[in-house]
Parts: structure tokens; C-alpha cells; sequence
């Protein structure tokens, strides 16, 4: 239920009528009262209360995403579905806004507030139809568009208390890097699979030659090894090959930064000038890794370190991917404040992607646990490149301390044995790192 | 420092949400100059830009005061422009400074919320403008019978009738 309340229009008209009135009355001037009578009528007009609460404002996000310019200077996105539009850098979600209200409303005020932060407003003659376009400025799920809306009624008598805000929340789905080369554990544990195992089996490359024994197929001999080799006559020599095996992956996804590329944006979080923040980066890597390893035949668990909610329990195939893409797309930043980060269990022998700003020494000490207990961590750092621009010295001052902080922290968890791999680099850039951590080494 | 992005958002043809403050600002003060004779019309003046910069203060109807009032210090001749142009613009005052209390300054104006107020206002001064002329007839034909009591009784009578409505259509 709409409350209305009066403004001051209607006191003003009625009170400037009645003075010119009574001016006009003392000194006898008829054309002077027709001013007095002109407002009067018009005050009585436009004074009528709206019975019901006819402001109505629906937010239609039509289908598929337009592309939006390219802002000079940005580097272009390096996913399959952005090289496709190749002249695109963020796409914007086309909104229809419709506003309708009965015929008392003469206009119709209207706040709109697009990524929580840029607030536009507007007076607009219901019906009316707004076409908006939103840029995506950040994976995950956003507010993409927010109206509050007010009526006015004839005159500007009545106005409208502001009635709960209209939200269109959307999700944006994480972009998708192809992956060609994945680390594996140094200690491969199942007997099919689409890596390469360290130990003797089936369907994997040559290992070695080695005497006959007892289980070994007839069809593996090597008689022309046996030839070669055999010192006595009963001597049997046959070609082992190395097994296969899948691996477990255990994505761990540090939430409690989101910090953008733009250091003057670290305070106030404005999605709209942070350019791409960590969240977004570590979406990405999140995604690109689990989609790589699902494409492997792999299993991969998906955790967050701030809660419980959210997480993905070990699985392959289709449906894990819908239930992975979903969860990472919808993880949010959770600042952690005081608690620790828990500890996610993972499964014997995994692969551990850790997913972290490495801003605070949580992700840091959980990949030394995981170290520890023998699993092989991949850690991701998902830091933007910082962009200065806008700092004071002092703030200058501050970054250096904290990224000196950080990078101690990285050298730390090198030395406990883990990889690290900064993902907001180019796609060279990313596939050597990739490749390199990927080569066969022993623990 | 990363360029901000801007949702962009079309509503078709309009104006500056600060189009109803200029237009106070010009109609008003341009009318104060025109119409009211020296020193008042630095007040009207002063009132009408006063009331462009912060409508909550009613200025613009004080504007629109001093411009009415005005016309008392001008025989009342039908050829005189004076009068018709003064019924005009304090209607108008009236109209645009409603219009400008509701509009946020920094917003957009669609430029269909200008309609309805105007053809409101062409609506009421059609037949204004008519009695006007009929009363500026009637004054200059017969000068002497003003102020008649029939005369304060018909306005009374209007101003009554007005106030009646005004308090019928409230509920």
C-alpha cells in the first residue's frame, strides 16, 4: 500500500491565489482577480488523492548478451567465446524497464541504480518503456539493476512514498581458458585414466624391457628382445608399458579478497572502476582447471575456504561440470575477519589447486598442511596486475609493503615444494607457466 | 586509474533534469523585467532565480506574486498586453515550479512529462484569457461601476466554488 503525501504545491498555488484575490478585491481590479481564480482552478484540479497504488515497475532482462566497445588500451580477452566476437570486450546485458501506473499518476520518478554503485534517475510518463544496457563488468552473481520508483500525481500535489526497489540479479558465467597441459600428482594411484602413470600397466607409453614373470600375458613378449637378450634357452623378455591412471582434484577456492586491478578501488570496491578483480580471475582459473581436468576423465571436488556452503563433492562427467560451473559462478566474496580459514578435507593423493590472493597467511599455511600430508598443491595466485594509478606516496608506500609481504609469502610456499602459477598474465605467458609446472618430476 | 563503466539508458526523447529550473529562471525572470516596474522587479528577479536553485522555498511563487500584484499599478486597457501575458506566465510559474519540486535536478526529463502540464495549463488559460478580455472590456466600457459589489461577489463566489472543489476532490 502505497502511502501519499501532500507536497507544498498546492499551499503555495492556494495561498498566492488568495492574496492576488484579495489584492484585487481592496482595489477593485477584475483582470487582477481572474490571476487569483486562474491558480485557484488550477490548484483544484490537479487536488485529487490516487485511491490505490498503481506504480508498477518490471525489469525484463531480454536473451543473449550484446557486445559492447572495447575500451582503448584493455587487452583483449583470451576465451574461446571471446576470440568469437573478435572486436568485443565486456559484454552488456540488454534490460527493458516498463513502468505502468493508473491514470491519476502524471509522472513517474524513477532511482536507477546499475552494478550497485552508478545511480541514474529519471521522470518518465507511465507507460513507459526504458531500454538499458548493462555492462558485465564481473563474473558471478550480481545486482545487475536496481529502480525505486515514486509517483507523482497531476500537479505535483501528491507524491508517492519510495516504494522497495525492483533488482534484477543475474549470473554471469566465468570465462573459460583452454587448458592443454595439467600438473598431475607425483603419485598416481588408479588403473584408467587419461595420465600417465608412474607404475607398470596397461595403455600407457613404453616403460621398459624386462624379464619374464609370473602374471605377465604371452602377447607382451618381445621376441625380439628375447633374441637379444636371452642367455639361456627358456628366458623370456617382455615390453612393459607404463599404466594410466585418472586423478582426484581437489579445487580450493580462497573467497575472503576481492580486490581489483585499480589500488585506489581496494577500499571502496566500486565494480565499476575496479577493472578485473581477483574474484573474476579466480573464477576464471577455477573453472578453466575443473573443466580441464573433467575433459580428462578426472574427479574434482570444488571447496571454498571461508564456509561450508558452496562446496562440491568429488564426481566426473556432465553433471558434475553443470553442478561445478554453478557453484564457481555464484561464489562471492566472504571476508573471514577474525576466524581462520577452515580446513577442507580432500582425498587421499589429490591434486590441490588453492585458488588465493595470498594477501593474508591462511592459504599459505593450509598449503603447507596439504604439502605435509604428501599431496602436490597447484596454487594459483589470482592477484590482478595492480594499476597505481591514483595513489599518493603513502598508499604507494602501503602497496609495497603488502605485495614485499606477499611475495615472501609466495617464496614460501615454493619452498614447501608447491607451484605457483599467476593466472592474470597472457595466454603464452599462462601456457609456458602451465607447461612447466605440468613436466614429470619427483617429489 | 581503470575508466568507469556506464550503463547506458534510453527513454526515448528528453531534457536535462534541471530543464523546469532554467525555465523558471527565464520565464520567471524575464517576465519580472517585462512586467513589474522598478525596484520590485529586482525582487521578482531575485525571487525567480532563488526558486530555479531551490524550489522547496516556494520562491516561484513569490515570483509569481510580484508579477500579479504588478499589474495593479496599470489601467486596465483590452489593448494592453500587459494583462494577458501576466495571467499567462503566473499560471506558468505555477506549472513549472510544481514540476520542478518533484524532478531531481541532475536526473532526465522524458520529454513526454512536459504534455499533460502544458495542455493543463493551455486548458485553464483558453477560457481565462476569454473572461479577460471580457472583463477588460466591460472596465474600460464602464470604468466608474468598478469596484462594484456584484463584481467582488462573482469573484468571491469563484474563489468559493474553486475552494470547494479543491476540498471535495482531496477526499
Amino acid at each position: 500500500m502505497t502511502i501519499w503525501r501532500r507536497t507544498a504545491v498546492p499551499a503555495a498555488g492556494t495561498l498566492c491565489g488568495l492574496i492576488v484575490c484579495a489584492a484585487a478585491i481592496v482595489f477593485g481590479r477584475g483582470d487582477v482577480a481572474l490571476v487569483g481564480v486562474a491558480l485557484f482552478v488550477a490548484v483544484a484540479i490537479a487536488t485529487r488523492r490516487p485511491a490505490t497504488d498503481p506504480v508498477e515497475v518490471t525489469l525484463v532482462q531480454t536473451q543473449g548478451e550484446e557486445p559492447a566497445e572495447r575500451p582503448p588500451g584493455r587487452e583483449r580477452t583470451r576465451t574461446a567465446r571471446a576470440a568469437a566476437r573478435a572486436e568485443t570486450y565486456r559484454p552488456a546485458a540488454p534490460v527493458h524497464i516498463e513502468v505502468t501506473a493508473s491514470d491519476d499518476i502524471e509522472l513517474v520518478l524513477l532511482r536507477v541504480t546499475t552494478l550497485g554503485f552508478e545511480v541514474q534517475q529519471f521522470a518518465v510518463v507511465p507507460p513507459a518503456r526504458l531500454h538499458a544496457r548493462v555492462p558485465l563488468a564481473h563474473s558471478g552473481e550480481q545486482e545487475l539493476l536496481a529502480a525505486e520508483q515514486r509517483g507523482v500525481t497531476r500537479g505535483a500535489a501528491f507524491v508517492a512514498d519510495v516504494a522497495p526497489p525492483t533488482s534484477l540479479h543475474v549470473v554471469v558465467e566465468p570465462e573459460l581458458t583452454p587448458i592443454r597441459f595439467l600438473p598431475v600428482p607425483h603419485r598416481l594411484r588408479g588403473l584408467t585414466g587419461a595420465h600417465q602413470s608412474g607404475r607398470p600397466g596397461d595403455g600407457g607409453e613404453f616403460r621398459d624391457i624386462h624379464p619374464f614373470v609370473s602374471g605377465d600375458r604371452l602377447r607382451r613378449v618381445d621376441w625380439k628382445a628375447t633374441a637379444r637378450l636371452a642367455r639361456r634357452s627358456g628366458d623370456l623378455y617382455v615390453r612393459r608399458t607404463n599404466a594410466t591412471s585418472d586423478i582426484d582434484v581437489a579445487i580450493v577456492f580462497d573467497d575472503a579478497d576481492d580486490v581489483g586491478e585499480a589500488v585506489a578501488e581496494w577500499t571502496l570496491g566500486d565494480p565499476t572502476l575496479t577493472g578485473t578483480t581477483s574474484m573474476d580471475v579466480a573464477r576464471d582459473a577455477a573453472w578453466s582447471l575443473a573443466s580441464a581436468y573433467l575433459d580428462a576423465g578426472d574427479a574434482v571436488a570444488f571447496q571454498v575456504l571461508s564456509r561450508a556452503g558452496g562446496a562440491v563433492p568429488r564426481g566426473s562427467g556432465g553433471r558434475q561440470r553443470e553442478r561445478l560451473k554453478a557453484a564457481i559462478a555464484r561464489t562471492a566474496p566472504h571476508p573471514r575477519f577474525l576466524t581462520r580459514a577452515r580446513t577442507p578435507l580432500v582425498a587421499p593423493g589429490a591434486m590441490i589447486v588453492l585458488l588465493s590472493t595470498f594477501l593474508d597467511g591462511d592459504a599459505v599455511r593450509l598449503a603447507s598442511l596439504w604439502r605435509a600430508a604428501g599431496h602436490r598443491v597447484l596454487a594459483v595466485d589470482t592477484l590482478p596486475r595492480p594499476d597505481v594509478n591514483g595513489l599518493n606516496r603513502r598508499q604507494l608506500l602501503a602497496l609495497r609493503v603488502v605485495l614485499g609481504r606477499r611475495d615472501e609469502r609466495l617464496l614460501d610456499l615454493r619452498a614447501v615444494g608447491a607451484d605457483v602459477v599467476a593466472w592474470h598474465r597472457s595466454s603464452a605467458e599462462l601456457a609456458a607457466d602451465l607447461r612447466s609446472v605440468s613436466r614429470p618430476r619427483r617429489s | 586509474m581503470s575508466e568507469r563503466l556506464h550503463a547506458r539508458i534510453s527513454v526515448g526523447p528528453h531534457l536535462p533534469g534541471f530543464a523546469p529550473r532554467l525555465a523558471i529562471a527565464l520565464v520567471g525572470g524575464v517576465a519580472a523585467l517585462l512586467l513589474v516596474p522598478v525596484p520590485f522587479a529586482y525582487l521578482g528577479l531575485a525571487l525567480a532565480i532563488l526558486g530555479a536553485l531551490f524550489p522547496a522555498t516556494l520562491a516561484v511563487w513569490g515570483c509569481a506574486l510580484v508579477i500579479a500584484l504588478a499589474q495593479l499599478g496599470r489601467v486596465p486597457e483590452p489593448t494592453d498586453w500587459h494583462p494577458y501575458v501576466t495571467l499567462a506566465v503566473v499560471h506558468l510559474l505555477h506549472v513549472i515550479g510544481a514540476l520542478s519540486i518533484v524532478v531531481e535536478p541532475g536526473g532526465v526529463l522524458q520529454a513526454r512529462v512536459l504534455r499533460r502540464p502544458l495542455l493543463g495549463w493551455v486548458a485553464v488559460q483558453v477560457p481565462a484569457q476569454c473572461v479577460l478580455v471580457a472583463v477588460l472590456i466591460f472596465a474600460s466600457v464602464r470604468p466608474m461601476l468598478l469596484p462594484l459589489p456584484g463584481a467582488f461577489a462573482a469573484v468571491g463566489a469563484v474563489c468559493a466554488g474553486a475552494l470547494v472543489v479543491l476540498v471535495i476532490r482531496r477526499r
